[in-house]
């Protein structure tokens, strides 16, 4: 395959843009490679087209299901791509400057994530050009109300970080202006940095704690402290433990696809070692939250455990997101010997993001899925194809973003010296 | 989202709220303002840098 893309005739040069002292594939390969995300975004569009001219009817969500494949899917990037601001908060509040090789991939992930969340929502709320209502009517007593204005924010606070990279670019630098606002830009960054571990702070917890505040689903209903359930501080505390893997496992992911090194193995060990002793934090507190909410809360509402887990929901949930995808990747990154191996680190990293988003999948849809009135029955709920075709605009955004910027920005610093 | 919108109430949920809300706007806002000026100044005064890598 490689040896016939090598032969392909040669039309065009765009080296010039290319990040100092990298190469890259051809202009005509990447095309070639291009036809995957703009055949999702393709997919995608049949699906937006379908559902802005016809309406939700095209989904299979309905008076069971408000919250479908959609909200999984975005709850799951965000908590994925908290590494950006965790990343920015441990290497320019912390002072954690190892990091650096990576806080640019990072940011750059942290920006798909939440853009792509956001167009994808854009989609969900029906009558995008109503949009705007959510901010100027704006619910202050609503989680989702906090969550809105946050991650619109955080988008734009990531918007402005990776700006220095994209003036960053080799042939952009070379206006001296652009050159000077991004060194401007750099040195101030840590203002930057601060109002996104704010703002990622209270949306990621907010995402959670409007979970917990459903009182009529006895799936998700947690206490808490003060107006904040449980679930607002466990949200807080996943995002933090896998948005680190996530960012370490897409770095990895380019390393076997490009055959190129982009960062040292010591800095994803120290990610994935941060992400490690979070995630044995977070699944103490989990643990302790799923034993309470299986022995007390529920009795106390007449409830046994059995009553949440119905098939296809069954049991098996449970045990793969605090077992297999919770505990065991936890157990395997704070061991340094799984960390040294490429292949076991990338495992580990993988279970924790599954497992993460498991949990957004059973509290957006298990939660639902169970009847709480007396002629309520057990729904389980299977999206349309025009629903999975937008849910995949993340992933074509996605790739596409980063196979643009993987190629003409400088986001891998350590990229030269490593492929000397 | 501003007090002459018709909902709006005089109470602690909206003044707490929108209060953190355009703090934190004031913050990114004024941050990239100041950071354009300082790149006037610096353009001005001849004072260019060459991109980190």
């Amino acid at each position: 395959m490689r040896r016939w893309l090598d032969d392909l005739p040669k039309y065009a040069d765009d080296s010039s843009w290319w990040p100092k002292g990298t190469k890259r594939c051809r202009p005509e390969v990447f095309l070639i490679w291009l036809g995957l995300p703009l055949t999702l975004l393709a997919y995608f569009s049949v699906g937006a087209v379908l559902c802005l001219a016809l309406g939700l009817n095209q989904t299979n969500m309905n008076d069971y299901f408000a919250f479908g494949v959609w909200i999984v899917v975005d709850l799951a990037v965000i908590a994925l791509g908290a590494g950006a601001f965790f990343t920015s908060f441990l290497n320019y509040i912390v002072g954690k400057t190892e990091l650096k090789p990576i806080v640019n991939a990072a940011v750059l992930i942290g920006f798909i994530c939440y853009v792509g969340a956001i167009l994808m929502l854009g989609i969900d709320i029906g009558q995008p050009i109503r949009g705007w209502f959510g901010f100027w009517h704006a619910n202050v007593h609503s989680m989702l109300t906090e969550v809105m204005f946050c991650i619109t924010t955080y988008a734009i606070v990531l918007t402005i970080e990776l700006l220095p990279s994209v003036l960053d670019n080799k042939r952009i630098s070379r206006v001296p202006e652009f050159g000077t606002f991004s060194h401007n830009l750099h040195t101030i960054m840590i203002v930057f940095a601060a109002a996104g571990t704010f703002l990622s702070f209270f949306h990621q917890g907010s995402l959670g704690g409007m979970f917990g505040v459903l009182y009529a689903r006895p799936f998700a209903a947690r206490g808490g402290l003060g107006i904040w359930p449980w679930t607002f501080f466990l949200f807080i505390m996943s995002a933090i433990a896998v948005g680190p893997s996530f960012t370490t496992m897409v770095v990895m992911i380019t390393e076997k696809i490009s055959g190129r090194k982009l960062t040292k193995h010591s800095v994803k060990m120290l990610m994935g070692k941060i992400s490690g002793w979070l995630l044995v934090v977070y699944m103490v507190f989990k643990s302790a939250d799923t034993l309470w909410w299986a022995y007390i809360k529920l009795p106390s509402a007449g409830l046994t455990l059995d009553n949440m887990y119905h098939a296809p929901y069954g049991f098996w949930l449970l045990w793969v997101e605090i077992g297999l995808c919770g505990w065991l990747p936890a157990l395997m990154l704070v061991q340094e010997k799984v960390r040294a191996s490429y292949g076991w680190m990338f495992v580990a990293m993988l279970l924790a993001c599954i497992g993460i988003t498991l949990n957004r999948f059973v509290f957006t849809i298990q939660s639902l899925a169970l009847p709480v009135l007396p002629f309520e029955k057990f729904y389980a709920y299977l999206p349309s194809w025009p629903e999975w075709g937008i849910a995949t605009l993340v992933l074509g955004f996605g790739l596409l973003v980063f196979m643009l910027a993987y190629r003409y920005l400088p986001i891998f610093p350590q990229e030269p010296e490593l492929n000397d | 989202m501003f007090p002459f919108a018709y909902e709006w109430i005089w109470d602690i949920g909206h003044i707490v709220f929108f209060g953190l809300f355009y703090a934190i706007l004031s913050v990114v806002f004024g941050a990239l303002t100041l950071t354009i000026l300082k790149t006037m100044l610096d353009l001005w005064d001849g004072h260019i840098h060459e991109p980190e890598h």
